[in-house]
């Protein structure tokens, strides 16, 4: 596929990077956040605590910068999008924050005394701030694929018309239960990675195999909510791809079965839900064989499908609107300037590699398993 | 001690030039900060002097009291001696200027709305699109800039005008920390360098000052923030139009949320400090841990 260096071609590029760091943070501090989910389920007396909390220990604060990164290179690339979303879902954002704070306290807080109440309660800030935020995240785009209650008036400032209880339907929820789901699993291939074999890790296996099935359930009922329910906008007017980045030109409209619609005119994509679903199903698979690199393969797999196969099946459009539909912002409406989005794409190839680098190099000289005994001797373990 | 009290001084030393640097600037890229900073309500004769002290009264437009010296603002903001220094007043009627510019092109970009081929409207826009950010100082007034009277353009014009003793004593406070942070590191070399750092005057100075440097931030703070108003980006966005359209409920909620998540780790956080300042420095060597076996090799 050719694609061209034009305001066309960076939109395009720009709209796959923050899927490319959306992804990079769901693979990689989605264990850490599946990890804090299983935390009290997995792990039962302290030393097993401690156990699991250390396999995302030494790389879980390198695994949140993806967040930061995706969230500032939306600023950058998307700046509207990052208007209308951080603003729009003020109080869930308000809400994740707060969550993802409770987390480096958690994990620094809970070696500093021995006192059991003290550990345990930072166990349950652990288990918020991991489950919390995965469960926001699905909601959050379970409200994107909804629509967004927005719109921008005439002088192109955006005006919020829904509320924080009404960004839970039975859909967002849905999919909010599928990111926990999906988060849990991939934290607990991790766990059986990272784990010396032993109680911690059988519970990993049973619970990761549950969470397995759960996710790839869930994924096929929002496949089938996207084919059938009422969802997915179409646009109807003329696209300017290349046009200034004006929401306010769009004509669109609800149309039931549209986020299906790529897919059909570009069968490749159906990669997306296949690893989806494949992903997934490899996991569990994985957890039955005890084949545990499998099991971490399928997992990684299954998040790289299903956050895909969002991004897919709403392209071009990032962030319809449910109340004003021509305020709806997409890959050709949204972006910020071609310098920008070409300057930013310079220095992106040039650091991204170099974070995957050293990235790899880190998780490289840490492989290895966490054990019991290590727990006793190692100084440095929270 | 002695490399603290150095690193000091040399720090403190180049905040003079950096604050320079930056007051330079100033004269290039925001002048209503700088003439509000020093409170200067009209453009005196080149080199302008600087105002030490002084009651900026915004009511009647002048500082009263003011104590000066001659020529030092001249030299600061335009590095010569043949420059002015535009004042608040000047800069004022330019604003109203460009605010009937930009009426202009609002009235164009209005009409290109609704009808994007029309060329008159687009060369109206060509001409003045550059003024259009302060014809959105006028929303305050009414929906409709264009609508606006006479009398509203005048208080528009004036709206562009920080808060000028707010602005002014912040700066002179700031500053005056900025000096006492060189007298004080200067002390601490001196005293370093004849090895009398045990002077109990001077650790309870030095104690006392260190909240200091965090007041002289702020303020700088504050001077950057509210010397801009009423601009988020300076003669485009006004800050009324640059907000998010947030309820104070909302905002209430997270202002008190983060407070209340923050407060608790800082209680939190103040225990752990206390226990361990209370463990003492030399905790660890009194009960040194157990020899360890070796880590077993990763699996």
């Amino acid at each position: 596929m050719h694609i061209a260096l034009d305001y066309a071609g960076l939109r395009v590029i720009w709209w796959a990077l923050m899927g490319v760091l959306l992804i990079g943070f769901a693979l990689t501090d989605g264990w850490d956040l599946g990890i804090g989910t299983l935390l009290p389920f997995v792990a039962r007396t302290d030393t097993e605590r401690r156990m699991a909390i250390n396999c995302a220990g030494p790389t879980w604060e390198g695994n949140q910068v993806w967040f930061v990164l995706g969230g500032g290179a939306i600023f950058a690339a998307w700046p509207l999008v990052y208007a209308v979303s951080f603003s729009g879902f003020y109080l869930a954002m308000f809400l994740v924050l707060a969550a993802l704070i409770l987390r480096p306290v958690g994990f620094k807080y809970r070696s500093k005394r021995p006192d059991p109440v003290w550990r345990s309660a930072w166990d349950w800030a652990l288990f918020v701030g991991g489950v919390v935020p995965s469960l926001v995240f699905g909601v959050a785009v379970g409200n994107v694929l909804q629509g967004l209650p927005f719109h921008f008036d005439s002088d192109l400032r955006v005006l919020y018309d829904g509320s924080f209880l009404g960004l839970f339907t039975p859909f967002t929820l849905l999919c909010g239960v599928l990111s926990v789901s999906m988060m849990a699993l991939h934290g607990s291939a991790y766990l059986t990675v990272k784990l010396e074999h032993g109680p911690v890790h059988d519970r990993a296996r049973t619970i990761g195999t549950g969470a397995a099935a759960l996710c790839m359930l869930l994924f096929v009922i929002g496949g089938m909510v996207a084919l059938w329910g009422p969802l997915g906008y179409d646009i109807t007017g003329p696209v300017v791809t290349d046009g200034a980045s004006n929401p306010l030109r769009l004509t669109a409209i609800p149309s039931s079965g549209a986020w299906t619609r790529n897919f059909i005119m570009h069968p490749w994509m159906y990669a997306a839900p296949v690893l989806g679903v494949g992903g997934a199903a490899s996991a569990l698979v994985g957890m039955w064989l005890r084949q545990e690199i499998m099991t971490l393969a399928g997992s990684s797999a299954a998040t790289v499908g299903i956050v895909s196969t969002v991004g897919l099946s709403m392209f071009p459009f990032i962030l319809p609107s449910s109340t004003d539909i021509h305020s709806s912002l997409t890959v050709w409406n949204a972006s910020s300037s071609r310098s920008t989005l070409l300057t930013m794409l310079v220095a992106t190839l040039v650091f991204l590699p170099i974070i995957l680098l050293y990235t790899s190099w880190v998780y490289r000289v840490l492989w290895g398993r966490v054990t019991v005994a290590s727990m006793a001797s190692n100084p440095d373990l929270y | 001690m002695t490399v603290a009290a150095a690193f000091g001084l040399a720090a403190s030393l180049s905040v003079v030039v950096l604050g320079d640097e930056s007051g330079y600037t100033l004269t290039d890229n925001q002048k209503m900060k700088l003439a509000a900073i020093e409170a200067a309500w009209h453009t005196e004769p080149a080199p302008a002097g600087i105002t030490l002290f002084g009651l900026p009264d915004v009511g009647t437009h002048s500082t009263r009291y003011a104590v000066q010296v001659p020529w030092v603002l001249g030299l600061i903001a335009t590095r010569s001696l043949d420059k002015e220094v535009t004042g608040i007043s000047e800069l004022v009627l330019k604003a109203q200027e460009r605010i009937g510019s930009g009426m202009l092109a609002y009235r164009a970009v209005q009409i290109i709305k609704h009808d994007p081929q029309n060329q008159a409207a687009r060369q109206v826009l060509a001409l003045h699109g550059r003024d259009l950010g302060y014809a959105l100082l006028l929303k305050r007034y009414g929906a409709d800039p264009y609508a606006a009277t006479e009398q509203q353009v005048r208080l528009a014009a004036w709206d562009t005008v920080p808060d000028v003793p707010l602005l002014f004593w912040s700066f002179r406070i700031m500053a005056a920390l900025g000096i006492c942070f060189i007298g004080l590191f200067a002390t601490a070399f001196l005293l370093c360098s004849l090895r009398q750092m045990e002077h109990r005057w001077f650790l309870l100075i030095a104690v006392a000052a260190i909240p200091l440097p965090w007041i002289a931030a702020e303020l700088g703070w504050v001077i950057a923030e509210m010397g801009r108003q009423p601009w988020a980006i300076d003669g485009v966005l006004p800050t009324a139009l640059a907000s998010s359209t947030l309820s104070r409920g909302q905002l209430w909620t997270t202002i008190i949320g983060f407070t209340l998540v923050y407060g608790s780790l800082a209680v939190i956080e103040l225990g752990l400090i206390v226990r361990t300042i209370r463990h003492g420095p030399y905790g660890r060597h009194d009960a040194p841990l157990p020899t360890l076996p070796a880590i077993p090799a990763a699996a």
